[in-house]
């Protein structure tokens, strides 16, 4: 019988769905970003004792994640498109604003590159730092600042957000 | 931050919503436990050294088996699955886009003899795909089967068929295919085969399964009861594959059959889900033990339950139910319930007013197309985010689905 690592099942059990989230806006599908945290959890467990004793572990197991899924972005494979129509659906009115949020957002996302992706997540969805953002993709902090705003001027001019941003943040 | 920053933000809480499963820290450790070991050296070793032992036990006894496998964790794609193969009666096997319902190919059975006619398909992988051929007595009206051959074709990554070929061991003399489960490798394929004077649908006639090592054509047969009177019997209904091909469960109604001139005899209980392990073994399928009694938790009375597909990992299953759960006493509905059983259901879909058709799952067992029919004739299609995304070739009545 392998034990538990001190802490563990108390770190995901709090920060489960929050990484969920974030690896849902990196990937846009709620299978694959359950896979995705579950695969950084995995790797993060062995090395845990370790992990445990830094000021913050959570910014291991969101390397691990980004890692991850980087190398997931990169095998070609997985054939994945995001596609800003879902095939032919009868949608409902009370739901219809949120369909239309999820899919503009998620396309607009998907428009970035993957660097780009993983800055605007950390930095505007979870609210990290510059510096923070930077431990967690290991690199420069002027690296973050620049991948942020050229990130942010492709969202800017992307058409599928403009409907759902005012005029004046533009 | 700029006041497009926290429009952004807000846009992104909006968008994502609530994780539809919650993760926990076991689960984690045992994945993380059998990466451990998958790594290791020593584990694989011992492996190799197990299989032959039981290869050679099995040999000593008489027993049918397949070669054991070394690798037990093909990648499976969670990935909506881009194509499905479409089997409608009267019309050609269709491979479509998920995406555009445009057709991308035909299939036809290789099947050069009169009175060939497709019957069920599966999935391997989204790529390798299963669908039997079936030759009839008579071209038309109902006949019985006079054999049946199990093909493999892939889907290459444009949409066309390729590679129909018969697999090791597929062809069924004198037997008629009701349902088939493949491991997501492809390695093995089980079928419930029934003799083909019988309707696929009869329940009362002694079905066998038989799981068929692709590679090898080597066939475990898990063999039915005799209905012999007052005996309970476990005939299988629906049967699917854990990841790793070990076990097979099935889903089954407990029947007993009296004599032509004794008194009736009672069944307790109503559906469950039975697992017969090690697959490739075969044996008797009375003797597999209840993996979960569904008319218990549930409260089932009746046959409700048209369709139980076992996770990969084989900790839940996902359940077709018509009608009796909750408080939608005529409702169609799809639920996933752990296999432990004591956890309330998880509504994967549910509607209101609804026929079923078909019911068929992807490799990965999350993502699942449904055929069902409300009063303005069939729709089917694939459930996202708990509704019906609806798949052509509308409004044509579809026997099955798959990809």
């Amino acid at each position: 019988m392998v034990g538990e690592p001190e802490g563990f099942a108390q770190f995901v059990e709090a920060r489960e769905r929050a990484l969920q989230r974030t690896a849902w806006l990196l990937t846009g599908d709620w299978g694959l970003a359950e896979d995705l945290v579950q695969t950084a959890l995995v790797r993060s467990w062995p090395r845990w004792d370790r992990i445990r004793r830094r000021d913050d572990p959570e910014v291991y197991v969101r390397r691990a994640m980004f890692n991850t899924w980087a190398t997931w972005s990169r095998r070609r494979w997985r054939g994945e498109q995001a596609t800003e129509t879902l095939p032919d659906s009868p949608v409902l009115a009370d739901v219809a604003s949120d369909v239309a949020v999820r899919l503009a957002v998620r396309s607009a996302l998907a428009s970035l590159t993957p660097r780009q992706r993983a800055v605007v997540v950390l930095r505007v969805y979870d609210d990290l730092s510059e510096v923070q953002v930077a431990q967690v993709l290991g690199c420069a902090v002027g690296t973050v600042k620049s991948t942020m705003s050229q990130a942010l001027a492709k969202l800017r001019d992307d058409p599928r957000l403009a409907e759902f941003m005012g005029a004046d943040s533009r | 931050m700029s006041e497009m920053v926290t429009q952004l933000r807000a846009l992104m809480s909006m968008a994502v919503g609530e994780p539809p499963r919650r993760i926990d820290a076991a689960a984690i450790r045992r994945r993380a436990v059998r990466r451990r070991l998958a790594a290791s050296a020593g584990a694989a070793a011992a492996v190799v050294l197990a299989g032959s032992i039981g290869g050679a036990f099995a040999a000593a006894h008489g027993v049918r088996t397949v070669h054991p496998r070394l690798s037990t964790t093909h990648p499976i794609s969670v990935a909506v699955p881009r194509y499905y193969v479409v089997r409608a009666t009267g019309a050609e096997t269709t491979v479509r886009a998920v995406a555009t319902g445009a057709v991308r190919d035909k299939v036809r059975c290789p099947w050069r003899a009169p009175n060939v006619a497709p019957g069920v398909v599966a999935a391997g992988d989204q790529q390798t795909f299963f669908l039997v051929c079936q030759k009839f007595a008579r071209p038309v009206g109902w006949a019985p089967v006079l054999e049946s051959r199990i093909y493999m074709f892939r889907i290459t990554a444009s949409g066309k068929a390729s590679g129909l070929v018969l697999v090791r061991g597929g062809s069924l003399v004198g037997l008629r295919v009701r349902a088939m489960a493949v491991t997501p490798d492809s390695s093995e394929v089980a079928v419930i085969v029934l003799p083909g004077r019988y309707q696929a649908f009869q329940i009362k006639i002694p079905a066998d399964v038989y799981v068929i090592n692709t590679s090898t054509g080597a066939r475990a047969v898990w063999h039915a009861a005799e209905p012999l009177p007052y005996r309970i019997v476990y005939y299988p209904q629906d049967i699917s594959l854990t990841g790793d091909g070990r076990e097979l469960a099935f889903l089954t109604m407990p029947q007993c059959f009296p004599s032509t001139t004794g008194p009736n005899c009672t069944v307790h209980g109503g559906q469950q889900l039975r697992v017969a392990s090690p697959a490739a073994h075969g044996g008797q399928l009375n003797n597999a033990p209840i993996l979960v009694k569904l008319y218990s938790i549930l409260r089932l009375s009746g046959m409700p339950v048209y369709d139980a597909v076992l996770s990969r990992d084989g900790s839940t299953m996902t359940l077709v139910i018509q009608g009796a759960v909750s408080a939608m006493p005529d409702s169609l509905a799809i639920i996933q319930i752990p296999t432990t059983g004591n956890v309330r259901p998880r509504y994967i879909y549910r509607s209101g007013d609804s026929g079923f058709t078909f019911f068929s799952a992807d490799p990965s067992v999350r993502h699942f197309l449904l055929g069902g029919s409300d009063n303005n004739g069939p729709v089917d299609g694939w459930i996202d985010h708990g509704r019906l995304i609806r798949l052509p070739p509308d409004p044509i009545t579809v026997d099955s689905m798959a990809w």
